[in-house]
């Protein structure tokens, strides 16, 4: 695998942004009795092969946001760019397709199937969208899986693997229809925090070598400083994270 | 469609128990519905064999004269009333008024132009006495040429001694029953007295077992010209026997015959009325219990259903994450519906030949050596289809609910409650 990453460490943003919002609000219980506007306006970039930190306090509205920027969920008002395409233009099909093409989630939990086993739960993007897995599609997932060193536990379903295995999982099953953007709500929650390190150290490796734009929430400091770029939300609104070194 | 299917396989596969009572909910009912079916059908079958085996299914005879009275009737008879148990004034009045259908030839012809009329055949028919020593028993005599009578009646089948095709114009055919309560054998001779008053020996040709008690005790065949001369009726014959195609088709066709023939026209469903009915009851009644059948199935079906998707609902919205489409969901769930159906079917279709199986191999009580099954079983591959069928039918229409549910579900909802 290839590293895109310049002698710098961090790449130097390309022309256009994999993501881009503008204006973006998003209003919950909307014609209801008290209708309450999580998002203010949030204006928000990410390039390809950067790894944005997104912090906050609960309730602040990453997920609202992480929600919106994978097309799950739609703004009330402002733009949603993703490479290039406007998802209000978009229908539930479309929507759908987009996800599947362009976009990986990593939730909390992982998510994996129970009835299907690692591989075939990494695998599980592109048999939904294929169908079934051509040689080269399982050829990557498993490169993929001894990138994050799952590959002894090819066959193993998710209730035989380990937390951090099964996040891991989850990671490359994100990646293996080679979006361009991965989005991760905070992905190391759940783990313990020997386990979360590695998880995160492998994600952002790994969104470097593959050249996506990465954007995680995560509560943790010490995770958002080892980021290309922090950022955090407050009172519905974007800023640059301030975080001392140390 | 492969991802459906895979995953619809999965689902079902690793649902353990819920998909074994979904597989036997259906399975029980295909059971039960090829179970009933078959059943009644096989009883309604042995029902109209055993009565309509002797019966023609239209008979065609030449109107009835003017009515007289009871009076007028009674005077001209000549039968002793003490050893008639059974004179009907009915009976007399038929036998009195003598109304023969003349050149039935040409009239057999017509009738065998109708569409659905599979056999004509003409015969005297009218009533008598047999004598045998003292006994003086009163029986039904019918004289037809065996060949075509025979495709009437089918009472070769049913001889149990004697021969009945091929008998002379000295011989008479009669049931068991009436040889017992006569006291003749085979053989033996008897004499016959009509209520023309003409009377004859005859020799007991042969013995038949209908299984239909009226006919074994009462009824007596012989050729077509031994009962001319016994009913004193020249070449003429009394009835025009027609059996159809479909026996159900009787009052259709005998209203069709009325249409174009000067003759009365009586058709089996009516002067067995009864029967028809019971058929008809039986019919809704079985209907009833296959709908009652695929509707507890489809509800079952239908709520193991909804308590899957529900728990899969995390899943659903995940894979709706990955890309997957509302339709790919709808047919995941749809899929599983089929699935099992298909499995229930076959294990239906299993269970239910098997207890077919069983209840054929249970024997009638035997009879003159003839042993009879209890139960006339006609494996029908249209009601086993026809099982399958509803009950596929019936198992997607219960998994269309929860397929819709699951496929619009809102992925953000779900991967939201944690
Ligand atoms: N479906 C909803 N209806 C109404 N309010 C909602 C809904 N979803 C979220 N909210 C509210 O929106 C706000 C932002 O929620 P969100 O889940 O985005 O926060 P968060 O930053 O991800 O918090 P956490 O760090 O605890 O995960 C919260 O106040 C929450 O109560
Ligand atoms: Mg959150």
């Amino acid at each position: 695998m290839t590293l895109t990453a310049p002698a710098g460490g961090i790449p130097a943003p390309p022309a256009t942004p994999i993501v881009q919002t503008t204006g973006l609000r998003k209003t919950y219980g909307l014609g209801g009795p008290n209708p309450v506007e999580v998002l203010h306006g949030v204006d928000l970039e990410a390039y390809a092969g950067e790894f944005v930190a997104l912090i906050g306090q609960s309730g602040s509205g990453k997920s609202t946001l992480l929600n919106i920027l994978g097309a799950l969920d739609t703004p009330t008002s402002g733009r949603v760019l993703i490479d290039g395409v406007d998802i209000e233009k978009l229908d539930s099909n479309g929507l759908a397709e987009l996800r599947g093409q362009k976009i990986g989630f990593v939730f909390q939990f992982h998510y994996l199937l129970d009835e299907f086993t690692c591989l075939e739960n990494a695998l599980m993007p592109v048999t939904i969208r294929k169908g079934a897995p051509d040689p080269a599609d399982t050829d990557y997932a498993k490169r993929l899986l001894a990138r994050v060193g799952l590959e002894s536990q090819l066959n193993k379903r998710p209730g035989q693997m380990s937390g951090g295995q099964q996040q891991r999982n989850a990671i490359v099953r994100a990646l293996v229809n080679k979006p361009k953007l991965v989005l991760a709500d905070e992905p190391t929650g759940n783990l313990d925090s020997r386990s979360g390190a590695e998880v995160f150290a492998l994600m952002r490796e790994i969104a470097h070598e593959t050249g996506v734009a990465f954007i995680m929430v995560t509560h943790d400091d010490r995770l958002a400083r080892a980021a290309d770029r922090a950022l955090r939300i407050e009172d519905g609104l974007m800023h640059d994270a301030q975080l001392g070194v140390g | 469609m492969r991802f459906e299917a895979k995953l619809a396989y999965r689902h079902l596969v690793s649902g353990g128990g819920q998909t074994l009572l979904t597989v036997a909910a259906v399975a029980i009912a295909v059971t039960v519905i090829i179970f009933i079916n078959t059943l009644i059908t096989g009883v309604q079958q042995r029902i109209l064999k055993d009565l309509l085996g002797q019966l023609a299914h239209i008979n065609i005879k030449a109107p009835n004269p003017a009515p007289k009275t009871l009076s007028d009737v009674m005077s001209k008879t000549e039968a002793p009333s003490g050893n008639a148990p059974f004179f009907s004034t009915d009976r007399q009045k038929q036998v009195q008024q003598r109304n023969d259908i003349e050149n039935w030839q040409a009239t057999e012809k017509n009738l065998a132009q109708f569409p659905g009329v599979r056999v004509v055949a003409s015969a005297v028919r009218g009533n008598a006495f047999l004598i045998a020593g003292s006994k003086r028993l009163g029986i039904t005599v019918s004289g037809a040429d065996p060949i075509s009578e025979e495709k009437i009646v089918g009472l070769q089948a049913n001889m149990i001694a004697g021969n009945w095709l091929g008998i002379g114009p000295e011989d008479v055919v009669i049931g068991w029953r009436l040889a017992e309560e006569a006291g003749v054998q085979l053989g033996d001779r008897v004499r016959l007295e009509s209520s023309q008053g003409v009377s004859a020996i005859y020799r007991v040709a042969g013995i038949f077992d209908t299984g239909n008690n009226n006919v074994d005790l009462s009824q007596a065949f012989m050729t077509l010209r031994s009962a001319q001369s016994l009913f004193a009726m020249k070449q003429d014959v009394s009835v025009i026997q027609l059996k159809l195609n479909d026996p159900f088709q009787a009052n259709i066709i005998s209203d069709q015959i009325v249409a174009t023939m000067p003759y009365k026209v009586d058709s089996w469903m009516r002067e067995q009325a009864f029967i028809v009915n019971a058929f008809q009851s039986q019919d809704s009644t079985r209907l009833m219990i296959c709908a009652f059948a695929l509707l507890a199935s489809a509800f079952g079906i239908a709520s193991v259903l909804i308590v899957s998707v529900i728990q899969k609902s995390k899943q659903i919205g995940i894979l709706k994450s990955m890309g997957a489409k509302d339709r790919q969901i709808l047919i995941v769930f749809t899929l599983e519906g089929l699935g099992i159906a298909l499995v229930g079917c076959l294990l239906g279709c299993l269970i239910g030949y098997g207890l077919l199986k069983l209840l054929e191999g249970i024997p009638q009580a035997a009879r003159f050596g003839k042993v009879d099954k209890l139960f006339t079983i006609i494996y029908d591959p249209a009601i086993f289809g026809g099982a399958c069928a509803a009950a596929i039918i019936a198992t997607l229409l219960a998994s269309w609910l929860p397929a819709q549910r699951a496929a619009r579900m809102n992925p953000v909802d779900v991967i939201r409650g944690g």
